[in-house]
C-alpha cells in the first residue's frame, strides 16, 4: 500500500514538474517571439504617418459601440474620448442597456439628445429598445436605450443599429488614444479580403490624468492591487497576444478595445447571449465558422494602439472580475471545444484550443491541486525541504524573469511609463505578485469552474471611481 | 533521479536569477541612456531644423551642402527634420531639401536597398520615394519584383514622380500583379491626381480583373475623370454586376447631367446592389425629374435602397421633404413611412 502511494506520489511529481516547465517555456518562448514580432512592426510602420490613412480615398467607416450599464461616473468622458478619435467616418453608438443610474439622463443634458424614430434592420433577436436617440450637437452619436438584457445583448443591439461596414466594441469606462482607431484598423485596409478582426493594447488608465476624453499624464496609480495588475496585462497583452497573433492562434480580443468585420459577426449571430465572456465566444466562432467555410482570413493584434480601462481597485472587485473571465473562458472553449485538436480547423484546433484547454483554462485548477497535494505531504512528512525550497524559488525567479521581459517590451516599444522609478516599482511588484496575490487569483479563476457547475451567470459589477479628471487653472 | 531533479532545478534558478539581474540591469541602463539620447536628438534636431530653414529662406545651394556636409554623421535628426520639411513645404525650398538629401543621405540609402534586411530595404524605398525625381526612376525597378511590401513602397515611390512614362510602368505593374492588394494600389493611384486620366482611358479597354477594373472606374469618379464619360457609358450595361455599382458611383461623383438617362436604367436593373448605388447617385444628382424614381424606391423591399432613396430626397431640398412627408403618412408600407419618418427627424435634429 505504502509503495503504491509513494508510486502516486512519484508520478504526480513529475507531472506537476513537467507542467511547469513546460508552461514556462511556453510563456518564455511567446515572450522571444513577441520581441521579434514587435520589433518587425515597429519597424514596418517607421516612416509611416498615421494621417495618411485620414486621407485615403477607400477607409472603411466603422460603427464604434459601447454598452453601457450604470457607468454614470465615466460615460460622458468615455464619450467625448470617442467622438474626438482620429479616423475619416466613424459613428459612436452608446446602447444604455437599462442602466439604473443616471447614465442615460447624463448623456441626455450634455448632448441635447432627442428622442427619434429610427429604422434598422434587426439581424438579431435583443431585448426591447426604449427608445433611440441623437444629438444635434454631436451627429456622430446615436444613443440606444433598451431593456437590461447583459452585455452581449447590448452589444447585439448596437450591432443592429450600426451602418457601418467596420464595427469597434468598447467599454464605456474605457478612453482610447485618439490615433487608437486608425492603428487598429490598418490591417482592414492593408488586407480588406482576409481581415476580419483585429485588436490593441489595453492599459489601465487608474492614476492617470484624463482631459476632454484623453489621457494627459500616465502616473503609475497608489493602489497595489492595480500596480499587481499593470504587470499582468502587459505580459498577457506584449508578450501573449502578440505572439499568439503571429502563429495565427489568438482567440482573445479583448471585448474592451476589438474591431471586427460587421458581415462576419452577423453571420455567426451577433455575440451569444448565454455566454458572460461574449469576446472571446466571438473570435472563437468566427475562426471556427471560417475554416468550416473554408474561408482564408486573419485576426491580429497590433501592439500599439491603445486603450486606456479602469481597473478594480479592491480585493472584491478582483475576485469577481477574474473569476467571470475565466467562466466566459470555460464556457467559450466548450462551446467550441469540436476544434480541440481537431486538424480541420488548423492552427486554431492544433495549438490554440489545446493551449488554451491545458494551460489556460486547467492551469489555476492544477496549481491549486499543487498547492493541495503540497499542504498534504506537509502534514505527511514527505516533504523534500531543500527540494521545494529550490523548486518554489525556481517558480518565483522564472515568474519574475518574465514579467521582466514583457517590461523590456513595453521599454522597447511603447514606454508609457515616463520615469525610471515607475519601471522599478513595477518590477518589484513583478517579484511581489508571487507571493499570495499569484495564489489568489489562482484560487478564484479555480473557483469559477465549481461555480460554473452551480450554474452561476452572474456578470458581478465593479465599483468605479471614475476618471481623474484634470482641473482647468484658468 | 531526484539527485538529478535537484540539480536541475538548482542550476535552472541560478541561471534564471542571473539573467533576471542582466535583463534589469539592461532596462535600467537602455532606460537612461536612451533618456540623453533622446535629450541629444532634440537638441540637434532644433539646430538642424533652423539650419535647414536658413538655408531654405536664403535659396543658397552652397548652404544646403554645408549644412549636408555637417549633419551627415546624424542620421536620424536630418532624417526626421527632411521628412517633416518635405511634407510641408512646397516649391524652390524642396530643391534645397533634395540637395540636402542627396548630399547627406541618398548613398546610404543606396545601399541600404541593397540589404538582405526587407525591414532596410522598405526604409530606403520609402525615404527615396519621397525625394525621387524623373531620372532616378530605374533604382525603383529592380524593386518591383521584390517582396509585396517593398514592391508596394516602390510603386509608391514612382507614383511621386510626375513623369509618364513612370506613371505607365505603374500601371503596368497593377496590370500583371496577380494578387493586387487594391486598398494600397488605390491610395497610390488616387494620388497621382488627374495625371493618369489617359492611362485609365487605355486601361478600361483592356481585359482587366473585375477588382481591378472596378478600382479604375471608381477612381475615374473620385479623382474626378470627367473626359472619362463616354468609356464607362459603355460599361453601365457591363454582365458583371460589380462594374455597373461601380459605374453608377462614377456617375454619382462625377455629376454630369447627362447620365441620369443611364442612372434611371441602373436604378431597376436585376441586382438591388446596383439600384441602390444608382438611386445614391441620382440623389446626389439634384435633377428634380428623379423625384418619382427616388420616391418609387422609398417602396423598394430592399433597405439600402430605401435608405439611399430617402437620403436623395432630402438632398433635393423642400420638393423632397415634401415627398417624404407624403410617404411618412402614407399606411400601405410600413417600411417607406418609417424610413421618410426616420429622414424627417433626422432633418429635425441636424438644424
Amino acid at each position: 500500500m505504502l509503495a503504491y502511494l509513494n508510486f502516486i506520489i512519484h508520478i504526480f511529481n513529475n507531472f506537476i514538474l513537467a507542467y511547469f516547465f513546460l508552461i514556462n517555456s511556453f510563456y518564455l518562448f511567446f515572450l522571444i517571439f513577441s520581441l521579434f514580432g514587435i520589433f518587425r512592426y515597429r519597424s514596418l510602420t517607421s516612416n509611416v504617418r498615421m494621417n495618411e490613412v485620414l486621407s485615403l480615398p477607400l477607409a472603411k467607416p466603422v460603427s464604434i459601440i459601447a454598452p453601457a450599464f450604470n457607468e454614470e461616473l465615466n460615460i460622458i468622458e468615455s464619450v467625448k474620448s470617442l467622438l474626438s478619435l482620429q479616423y475619416p467616418l466613424h459613428e459612436v453608438i452608446v446602447v444604455n442597456d437599462g442602466s439604473d443610474d443616471l447614465t442615460l439622463e447624463k448623456l441626455i443634458r450634455t448632448f441635447d439628445l432627442k428622442k427619434v424614430k429610427k429604422v434598422f434592420k434587426k439581424s438579431i433577436e435583443t431585448q426591447p429598445i426604449r427608445g433611440i436617440y441623437v444629438s444635434p450637437l454631436e451627429p456622430k452619436l446615436v444613443v440606444v436605450d433598451k431593456i437590461n438584457g447583459k452585455k452581449a445583448d447590448a452589444l447585439n443591439a448596437g450591432l443592429n443599429v450600426s451602418r457601418y461596414p467596420l464595427f469597434c466594441a468598447i467599454d464605456t469606462d474605457s478612453v482610447l488614444d485618439r490615433d487608437a482607431l486608425l492603428k487598429v484598423a490598418r490591417p482592414f485596409h492593408e488586407d480588406p479580403e482576409r481581415t476580419v478582426g483585429a485588436g490593441g493594447i489595453v492599459s489601465l488608465s487608474n492614476g492617470c490624468v484624463i482631459e476632454r476624453g484623453r489621457i494627459l499624464r500616465v502616473r503609475l496609480p497608489r493602489n497595489f492591487f492595480v500596480r499587481f495588475q499593470i504587470i499582468e496585462y502587459l505580459r498577457a497583452f506584449l508578450g501573449g497576444r502578440m505572439a499568439l497573433s503571429m502563429l495565427k492562434s489568438i482567440l482573445v480580443i479583448s471585448g474592451t478595445f476589438g474591431i471586427f468585420r460587421k458581415d462576419i459577426a452577423l453571420q455567426i449571430g451577433g455575440y451569444r447571449n448565454d455566454t458572460i465572456g461574449e469576446d472571446m465566444d466571438l473570435v472563437v466562432r468566427m475562426r471556427k465558422y471560417l475554416h468550416e467555410q473554408k474561408r482564408p482570413y486573419r485576426i491580429t493584434f497590433i501592439p500599439d494602439p491603445i486603450c486606456w480601462t479602469e481597473a478594480p481597485e479592491t480585493l472584491k472587485g478582483l475576485e469577481r472580475q477574474r473569476n467571470r473571465w475565466h467562466r466566459g473562458l470555460i464556457e467559450s472553449l466548450f462551446h467550441s471545444f469540436k476544434m480541440f485538436l481537431n486538424p480541420r480547423y488548423g492552427a486554431t484546433g492544433m495549438f490554440a484550443m489545446p493551449f488554451y484547454v491545458i494551460f489556460e483554462m486547467f492551469g489555476p485548477l492544477l496549481e491549486l491541486l499543487g498547492y493541495v497535494i503540497f499542504a498534504c505531504y506537509v502534514f505527511l512528512g514527505k516533504v523534500n525541504y531543500p527540494f521545494a525550497l529550490d523548486f518554489f524559488l525556481l517558480a518565483i525567479v522564472f515568474g519574475t524573469l518574465i514579467s521582466l521581459a514583457a517590461i523590456l517590451l513595453e521599454e522597447f516599444f511603447l514606454r508609457r511609463y515616463p520615469r525610471l522609478t515607475d519601471i522599478l516599482i513595477i518590477i518589484a511588484f513583478g517579484v511581489l505578485e508571487n507571493f499570495l496575490y499569484r495564489q489568489f487569483l489562482s484560487f478564484v479563476r479555480a473557483k469559477a469552474f465549481f461555480d460554473l457547475t452551480r450554474g452561476e451567470k452572474k456578470w458581478g459589477q465593479m465599483e468605479r471611481k471614475g476618471f481623474v479628471i484634470e482641473q482647468s487653472h484658468s | 533521479m531526484n539527485i538529478f531533479l535537484r540539480i536541475v532545478v538548482t542550476y535552472s534558478l541560478l541561471f534564471c536569477l542571473l539573467f533576471c539581474i542582466c535583463l534589469l540591469t539592461f532596462i535600467v541602463l537602455r532606460r537612461i541612456i536612451i533618456q540623453y539620447q533622446e535629450a541629444m536628438f532634440k537638441t540637434r534636431y532644433l539646430q538642424a531644423e533652423q539650419e535647414i530653414l536658413m538655408a531654405i529662406s536664403l535659396g543658397k545651394p552652397e548652404l544646403a551642402i554645408q549644412v549636408a556636409q555637417k549633419y551627415k554623421s546624424q542620421v536620424k535628426a536630418l532624417t526626421q527634420v527632411l521628412v517633416n520639411f518635405m511634407e510641408t513645404i512646397s516649391g524652390n525650398g524642396r530643391e534645397i531639401l533634395k540637395i540636402i538629401f542627396d548630399h547627406a543621405l541618398k548613398e546610404r540609402l543606396l545601399k541600404d536597398l541593397h540589404s538582405h534586411l526587407v525591414i532596410r530595404r522598405l526604409r530606403a524605398t520609402r525615404l527615396l520615394g519621397l525625394f525621387a525625381v524623373s531620372s532616378e526612376t530605374a533604382t525603383f525597378l529592380e524593386l518591383l519584383h521584390d517582396k509585396p511590401l517593398v514592391k508596394l513602397a516602390a510603386v509608391n515611390a514612382l507614383a511621386h514622380v510626375p513623369d509618364q512614362d513612370t506613371l505607365s510602368l505603374v500601371f503596368q505593374v497593377f496590370e500583371k500583379d496577380s494578387c493586387p492588394n487594391i486598398y494600397t494600389y488605390t491610395s497610390i493611384i488616387f494620388g497621382i491626381g488627374n495625371k493618369i486620366e489617359p492611362l485609365i482611358k487605355n486601361y478600361l479597354k483592356k481585359s482587366l480583373s473585375v477588382e481591378k477594373m472596378s478600382l479604375l472606374i471608381e477612381l475615374a469618379g473620385k479623382i474626378p475623370l470627367g473626359s472619362l464619360y463616354p468609356e464607362l457609358l459603355d460599361l453601365a450595361s457591363h454582365h458583371e454586376k460589380e462594374i455597373r455599382i461601380k459605374v453608377a458611383k462614377a456617375f454619382g461623383k462625377l455629376l454630369i447631367p447627362d447620365s441620369y438617362e443611364t442612372l434611371l436604367k441602373l436604378a431597376r436593373d436585376n441586382a438591388w446592389e446596383v439600384q441602390a448605388q444608382a438611386i445614391k447617385s441620382l440623389g446626389n444628382l439634384k435633377n428634380p425629374e428623379a423625384l418619382e424614381i427616388l420616391t418609387e424606391a422609398l417602396f423598394s423591399p430592399f433597405w439600402y435602397v430605401r435608405y439611399n432613396a430617402r437620403e436623395g430626397l432630402l438632398k433635393l431640398g423642400p420638393q423632397g421633404i415634401r415627398r417624404l412627408e407624403e410617404v411618412s403618412q402614407q399606411k400601405i408600407d410600413r417600411f417607406a413611412s418609417d424610413m421618410a419618418e426616420m429622414a424627417l427627424d433626422d432633418l429635425r435634429y441636424s438644424r
